[in-house]
């Protein structure tokens, strides 16, 4: 509702409202009920958007390598070489409601961040899953070549 | 069809909460007070805020109101107007949210002149968050962030809003109606930027700050209101003037019996000496101490857009309009 129109007054801001009235409300059980039903629309943003898909290789393997953002390209032509899966994340909060599927059918899930693991934190949180981070914060891009190396290495280590 | 409101009619139902004793009740009573006065429409009025204790204040007044970020009323304020520039749009902000959170928004809300009514309501003091000392605090207030006494230099909110070029300036105190009130009622008919400078008295935090101005029984002596176009008198017998010495470059109290040709008679529009003027201490001048219109920000940047603002209706009466219509194809 745009200021200007008439009947419609209101006001928004940050401090807690009437579950029901939209008043300002400074009751704790109301607090909960608020702060339980933002949570729960943020959640459900999830059913809105898409499915997460493996955008390199198989559905299920050895080895699959996630990457967000930037690292797209080289972990494409990574994966592509070796052979091995990659799945590149395009929401972060909420995640895919279909992820933790996907990795389940993994041997090993590979995280290259250009942190210090931030996704692979928030895939323990979230899905308790156990990612191998790749850390790299030089402040240089991924190279494929060592992206190579290392998604090979840890496929040697999951054959030995 | 014009409807008669009174000030109760800009009061909200929700139960107003500042400490018992807070100046800002006494502002809200001028304030709504004021829109009533001047005819406000409540549809096309709007109150802005940021984060502070008088961020709370578009709670209080039946318009349209923001809650909004810390420091950012002045941007978000901008957008508003620019949007819809019959609104008649109002920026309630703090001497913390105003001059240290959103320093810069202020600066450039002021350079461009976009046409808001920014109230600053100062108290010296971060209130909300339980008495840290503000931008504006004196050199060695004692607060729970500077136990030993502040060690900064405050700021001047009047050098500020002129030094980044508003059109307007004024001052008042949150006890006085009368003075608050024409002060409000003189930026609201003003097009452009007017800046308000609204010395509040927090009571918990920092009580009687502004006492040695604002108490009642001294007033006379202790404050000058201008009004544009009369001098510059004050004292208890309207005996003691101001007169600028241009050997110094400064203000001066005179005996206004005996040199009443010296006594400076106040022009909005001179700038040089409203900046004197919000540097005196004793008396602190009140009242519109500088006024000198430019065209709004809104009005020139419609005139550089395409569309020229040529709005053949306004938008209010548009959405509002008898008739509506369909597009099928």
């Amino acid at each position: 509702m745009t200021p200007g129109l008439e009947g419609l007054i209101h006001r928004i801001g940050g401090l807690e409202k009437d579950i029901e009235t939209g008043h300002i409300s400074y009751d704790p059980d109301n607090h909960q009920r608020m702060t339980d039903l933002r949570q729960a629309k943020l959640d459900s943003v999830a059913k809105y958007i898409p499915a997460q898909h493996v955008d390199v290789g198989d559905d299920s393997g050895p080895l699959l390598v996630i990457g967000w953002g930037s690292t797209y390209g080289p972990i494409y032509q990574a994966a592509r070489q070796t052979g091995v899966s990659f799945l590149h994340l395009r929401y972060l909060s909420p995640l895919p409601d279909n992820l933790g599927e996907i990795l389940a059918r993994f041997d090993k899930v590979l995280v290259p961040e250009m942190n210090t693991g931030q996704l692979a934190t928030v895939l323990r949180d979230r899905l308790g899953a156990a990612p191998i981070s790749y850390s790299k914060v030089s402040g240089q891009p991924f190279l494929i070549a060592e992206l190579v190396e290392r998604i090979e290495s840890e496929l040697r280590g999951a054959a030995a | 069809m014009t409807r008669s409101l009174t000030a109760k009619d800009f009061a909200t139902s929700q139960e107003v909460r500042w400490c018992p004793g807070c100046g800002d009740y006494a502002i809200l009573k001028t304030v709504t007070k004021t829109l009533a006065d001047v005819g406000a429409v409540p549809e096309s009025t709007v109150f802005v805020s940021g984060i502070g204790c008088a961020a709370r204040f578009p709670y209080y007044v039946e318009t349209y109101g923001f809650h909004t970020i810390h420091g950012r009323a002045p941007a978000i304020a901008t957008g508003l107007k620019l949007a819809n520039p019959e609104l008649d749009v109002w920026v309630v902000t703090g001497d913390g949210d105003a001059l240290s959170i959103g320093g810069n928004h202020v600066l450039h809300a002021l350079r461009r002149n976009v046409g808001l009514n920014i109230l600053l309501f100062n108290n010296e003091i971060y209130g909300l968050t339980k008495g840290q000392y503000s931008p504006t605090s004196r050199v060695g207030t004692k607060s729970p962030s500077s136990p030993t006494g502040s060690v900064d230099a405050p700021v001047s909110p009047g050098q500020f809003a002129l030094g980044s070029g508003a059109k307007f300036f004024a001052r008042a105190i949150d006890t006085d109606k009368l003075g608050m009130g024409y002060v409000l009622q003189q930026a609201h008919a003003t097009n452009g930027s007017c800046f308000v400078e609204i010395f509040q008295n927090c009571i918990v935090y920092n009580e009687d700050v502004f006492a040695s101005f604002t108490d009642r029984k001294t007033a006379a002596e202790t404050q000058l209101h201008v009004r544009h176009g009369e001098p510059m008198l004050f004292g208890k017998d309207r005996n003691k003037g101001i007169r600028f010495n241009p050997k110094t470059f400064a203000l001066e109290i005179i005996d206004a019996s005996e040199a009443a040709d010296d006594v400076l008679v106040h022009d909005e529009t001179n700038a040089g000496i409203a900046r004197l003027l919000v540097d005196l201490q004793a008396p602190v001048v009140l009242g519109v101490i500088y006024r000198d219109p430019a065209q709004s920000f809104e009005d020139t940047f419609y005139e550089h857009h395409p569309s020229g603002m040529a709005r053949t209706r306004s938008v209010r009466d548009f959405i509002k309009g008898p008739s509506t219509w369909m597009v099928e194809g």
